[in-house]
């Protein structure tokens, strides 16, 4: 449905034209009927990339193709659709109003695009406030109003910038909902986001980009299944050896009792076996997954991943607010 | 056309909701009750002052709207970013461009079609009768509007709304003045009158719709004179819509 390849783009901002570059080498692809999360921090580059997907800036190398088209033809437009990251409609006429006008512009009769509006406002929460004019909406019926118009014309391909932006918890469970029953009837989604544990729950398969370079790319149940951990804790007993807590490198916890990660499963299986041999108690034997916020970190080449996260250096920060 | 229609109603819409539509079709109306006054306290031909000071309200008022709310049509869409859903369905840039357009046009022609009634109201209330050069001259305050506010459009691709209005009004003022700039330096130095015939050829000459001093004194005006000066603003105005248009397709939306 979506296919990039080693997407490049420069902006040239300000006076002196100086040189921004928003992607150095994005690329991905995004198969028919799943939900593709695009995750990076803030100025990665992920609102270029979908920019360009729709043909709003142009590409300065690699190549770009929607539903088998080349981005810059015109045949892709009526089988997708595509939500901002802050809506912002005509704040004169009423939200059914605006969803029916584009409706119309997807190519739907006046019959059909009313009928579908209908749906669509109800579908996204909206039935109650759908004769009110948008001046009146809160941020999260905005949002709601953009996935409604985004699904006129029954798109097969969903392109969300940042859907979860500006919802409320209870707004981004029926956001997160809505996405998953639309892939249900068979809808591809694409959506960029930050907000990991809203990927967790929604997404097959995901793709990270740091600094305008794909890091990674693959099904979410691989990147958390490969790095699966065991956590173990037993109680020591009078005949617990020395040689034991040495040769398995163990941790003395302030509660007196001792513990250990083992990244092997068999060498943690190992380890029960003789513990158990010296009677010890074990207390906890439990698999643990690195969650998706540790992988996302040390994709992006960072520990901690707090510097990369919440604090981007500030040049890209500004290029970023300029994008 | 159909999608060229709905972005026209829509425009259209979006215009009549603008204060500044209101504001400057009251100043229209006041300049029209300003020429009746003037009219009654000036000795003879009451009728002339009111054509002169009337014709040139209406056609103010509607340059003044073309120009203002045109410099904000496809800027403003950027900004708030309802371009890029509006493009991301088979729309089309030229088609989203001559939609704007249109329904800046329609909004130009109700506000002429209120101002017009205005003034031949106040025209008949001054004892003057309506005849065809008062028709022809409101008629091609429409046209002139249409310039102006196909400038404005070229300007609002690319540029912002209070750079593109200080841009049009400069530009204004030299289309309307370009006829009598020839004129007046036709015995200057070469270079000058360079500059000059430059700027009459570059810039849509106004004056070829101007039929108030023909209103006013009521001189003959010809079927085919009528028609080639709209027909000027026709062409023109559809050359300053390719050319937003142009503009728009080469900009990147950032």
């Amino acid at each position: 449905m979506i296919r990039v390849d080693h997407f490049r783009k420069t902006f040239r901002t300000g006076f002196r034209r100086k040189r921004s570059v928003a992607a150095r080498d994005i690329s991905f692809e995004v198969v028919r009927g799943e939900v593709f999360g695009f995750l990076g921090p803030n100025g990665a580059g992920k609102t270029t990339t979908i920019k360009a997907l729709l043909n709003l800036i142009r590409a300065d190398g690699g190549s770009l193709t929607l539903v088998g088209h080349d981005v810059r033809s015109m045949a892709w437009r009526s089988a997708v659709g595509y939500m901002p990251e802050h809506p912002n409609f005509y704040d004169y006429l009423t939200g059914f109003e605006v969803v029916v006008w584009f409706g119309r512009l997807a190519g739907l009769s006046r019959h059909e695009a009313e009928q579908q509006a209908r749906k669509n406002l109800e579908r996204v929460g909206l039935a109650h406030a759908c004769d009110r004019r948008l001046r009146g909406y809160s941020k999260g019926m905005l949002q709601r109003a953009g996935l409604a118009q985004a699904l006129m014309g029954s798109p097969q391909l969903l392109v969300l910038d940042e859907p979860m932006t500006g919802l409320d918890p209870i707004g981004r469970r029926d956001m997160r909902d809505l996405i998953l029953a639309l892939r249900d009837e068979g809808c591809t989604i694409f959506y960029s986001t930050h907000i990991l544990s809203d990927v967790e729950m929604t997404c097959d398969r995901v793709s990270i980009i740091h600094q305008g370079v794909t890091q990674r790319t693959g099904r979410l149940s691989e990147f958390l299944s490969e790095t699966e951990k065991v956590s173990v804790v037993v109680r020591p007993s009078p005949a617990s050896g020395a040689t034991l807590v040495e040769r398995y490198a163990l941790s003395e916890m302030p509660d007196g009792t001792w513990a250990r990660d083992f990244e092997d499963i068999d060498r943690a299986r190992a380890f029960v076996t003789e513990a158990s041999a010296l009677g010890m108690d074990l207390l906890r034997f439990e698999p643990r997954r690195e969650t998706l916020e540790a992988i996302f970190m040390r994709a992006l080449g960072t520990d901690s991943g707090e510097k990369a996260f919440f604090a981007p250096d500030r040049k890209e920060a500004r290029s970023a607010t300029k994008l | 056309m159909r999608v060229i229609g709905l972005i026209a109603f829509n425009t259209f819409r979006q215009t009549l909701r603008q204060r500044l539509y209101y504001n400057v079709a009251i100043f229209g109306v006041g300049m029209l009750i300003l020429s009746m006054v003037m009219g009654n306290i000036t000795f003879g031909y009451p009728d002339r002052v009111v054509r002169s000071i009337g014709l040139s309200g209406v056609c103010i008022s509607l340059d003044l709207i073309a120009l203002l709310v045109g410099v904000g049509l496809i800027h403003e869409e950027i900004d708030k970013k309802t371009l890029f859903v509006v493009l991301a369905r088979p729309v089309g840039r030229v088609r989203y461009v001559a939609g704007r357009y249109l329904g800046l046009v329609s909004a130009l022609g109700l506000a002429l079609f209120g101002l017009t009634g205005v003034y031949f109201l106040t025209l008949t209330a001054a004892g003057g009768s309506i005849t065809w050069p008062d028709v022809v001259a409101v008629a091609a305050a429409l046209p002139e509007a249409m310039l102006l506010g196909g400038i404005g459009l070229v300007l609002s691709a690319f540029s912002t709304p209070t750079l593109s209005s200080g841009i049009g009004f400069g530009l204004w003022i030299a289309a309307a003045t370009s006829d009598d700039l020839v004129r007046l330096t036709a015995k200057a130095e070469p270079s000058v009158r360079a500059l000059t015939t430059a700027v009459y050829y570059a810039l849509p000459s106004l004056e070829r719709l101007n039929f108030r001093q023909a209103a006013i004194y009521g001189q003959h005006l010809g079927v085919w004179e009528v028609v080639g000066a709209l027909s000027y603003g026709a062409v023109y105005s559809v050359f300053l819509v390719a050319l937003a248009s142009l503009i728009l397709s080469r900009r990147e939306m950032i």
